[in-house]
């Protein structure tokens, strides 16, 4: 049913919702077992009873997204100690995730009632999580300036996030320079720019539309849509 | 009954749809009033076959209402009046998909919540949830599909240069007499795809994807690196011809895509499952390929 990409290992979910790992990592999710040749079986997961939808992966950890719309992590996003077996997110607890994403150190997620939650580290000053600072985040912190908008899609990279509200309009925030938004539209010295000293040329710290720009997604936010769990 | 009213009432309104397009001049001088034994009557003047023709082309929602619908309908009537197949056509109809989604069926339905008729509306929900990829972010450069399903990039302007990710999708001299006072390629139409409709999109360090919806995957990618080789099927714009990926079928494909390695597959059947009854859904691995330095 998908594949998910880590820097040294992969992982699938098949139809019958059971998720598989191999590769050489520490988050394989198999416990002490680091390196699999063949796909194997994630036991912690299967544990749970759950039949699971969707996985992501970072570059030292992943992610694995249950039918009842609970979020299982594990590995490390730092490359530190991180658990090898999976866990459940419990900043995530009780809110019903639809989308997962990661990719190289950053993760986002987007919820039933459209709101968006970043997680990770990334170039040390390029804001693409959205919470205002430059800070690492380890656990899911609600994006909260995007507090206004029913998000349906996202996508994050390490030096920036997009994000696509029911809509349609695009929200980018992080790296100008991965949003392709030039000095032409804020130049450096702008009250948004904080560290425009930095030799990236700037940032976007709050999300801001893309101009001339609209996106297809799907109607997250229209009710009857989502079926009840 | 795993349907609420509502639902019910959506079943009635498909009903009412087919009887304007079959409409009966006995059935229409009646009167105003829609009894359920007349929708059941009209159902029975549409051929069978024209009916599992229409059924094919319905959502699994519509289906489940409409298969709800049909059952309430049957326990009004006094008496089943029609010689309708057995199973009925609707019944024969999910079963078919519920096979399609390698799903194993008994000889009875289940209702309810439960019942195999909700998990085909929630695999239907999770296909499309799984197949949206309007927007990747990459390094340095982003991708993003419109509501036309065209495919625009906005890039740092060294993305365009000759080697880079952007140059098979801009052209390395793009925007020069133009734009080239920027340092930043504003969210640019790209020219070479303007007649693709684009489904999906991903990317990564070196490289991107954009899949069509006709299965076909163009990419952009570094040269200097290992990631220049091309992956079967798969097209760089401006570079060699293109190709369809399986057949003339639009085969919906996924590209997943990591810092170094790069994975597109061929995958399972759409969100109105077309295939062959007992075929089963496809994993084709077209290329894992590793950047030569990092």
């Amino acid at each position: 049913m998908g594949v998910a990409l880590g820097l040294d290992f992969t992982l699938a979910v098949t139809d019958a919702g059971v998720v598989f790992s191999f590769g050489s990592s520490r988050a394989l999710g198999h416990g002490l077992s680091t390196s699999e040749v063949l796909p194997r079986r994630i036991e912690a997961l299967a544990e749970t009873g759950r039949r699971f939808v969707a996985v992501a992966a970072g570059n030292y950890y992943a992610l694995a997204l249950a039918e009842e719309r609970h979020l299982y992590e594990w590995g490390s996003i730092t490359n530190g100690h991180g658990p090898s077996t999976p866990q459940l997110v419990t900043a995530l607890a009780g809110i019903g995730v639809l989308l997962v994403y990661a990719q190289d150190c950053s993760s986002c997620a987007v919820t039933e009632n459209g709101e968006l939650y970043t997680w990770g580290w990334g170039y040390p000053t390029s804001f693409h999580l959205g919470h205002g600072d430059a800070a690492r985040q380890l656990t899911p912190k609600r994006v909260e300036a995007l507090s206004g908008v029913k998000v349906a899609a996202a996508s994050i990279s390490h030096s920036h996030t997009l994000a696509a509200g029911a809509d349609g309009v695009v929200w980018g925030f992080g790296q100008r320079a991965a949003l392709g938004l030039g000095e032409a539209d804020a130049p450096p010295g702008d009250s948004e720019d904080e560290d425009s000293e930095d030799e990236d040329a700037g940032c976007v710290v709050q999300p801001i539309p893309i101009p001339n720009l609209r996106v297809r997604t799907l109607p997250l936010a229209s009710e009857g849509w989502v079926p009840s769990i | 009954m795993g349907f609420s009213d509502e639902e019910a009432v959506e079943g009635l309104a498909i009903t009412e749809e087919l009887r304007a397009v079959f409409q009966r001049p006995a059935a229409a001088s009646s009167t105003t009033a829609v009894t359920a034994a007349q929708s059941l009557e009209f159902l029975s003047v549409v051929p069978p076959e024209i009916l599992s023709i229409i059924l094919t082309q319905l959502g699994i929602r519509d289906l489940a209402c409409l298969a709800a619908t049909c059952r309430l309908l049957w326990c009004d009537a006094p008496t089943p009046p029609l010689a309708l197949p057995t199973p009925g056509l609707v019944e024969t109809e999910l079963r078919r998909r519920a096979e399609a989604s390698g799903l194993h069926i008994g000889a009875s339905l289940p209702e309810g919540a439960l019942s195999w008729v909700t998990y085909l509306m929630k695999r239907e929900f999770y296909d499309a949830l799984r197949r949206q990829a309007p927007l990747a972010a990459g390094y340095r450069h982003s991708l993003c599909v419109d509501m036309g399903s065209r495919l625009h990039l906005a890039c740092h302007r060294e993305e365009i240069k000759a080697g880079e990710v952007g140059e098979p999708l801009l052209g390395h001299d793009w925007g020069s007499d133009a734009g080239a006072s920027t340092v930043f390629v504003p969210p640019t139409l790209v020219p070479s795809m303007h007649d693709t409709r684009i489904v999906s999109v991903a990317s990564g360090d070196c490289h991107c994807l954009a899949l069509s919806a006709v299965g076909e995957v163009t990419r952009g990618a570094k040269t200097v690196t290992a990631c220049s080789t091309t992956p079967t099927g798969a097209r760089t714009p401006g570079r060699g011809g293109s190709r369809r990926w399986r057949g003339s079928r639009a085969s919906p494909l996924e590209g997943a895509i990591a810092r170094r390695w790069t994975i597109a597959d061929a995958s399972s059947p759409g969100v109105v499952p077309r295939v062959k009854r007992g075929s089963r859904p496809v994993w084709a691995m077209s290329s894992i390929q590793r950047r030569s330095a990092s």
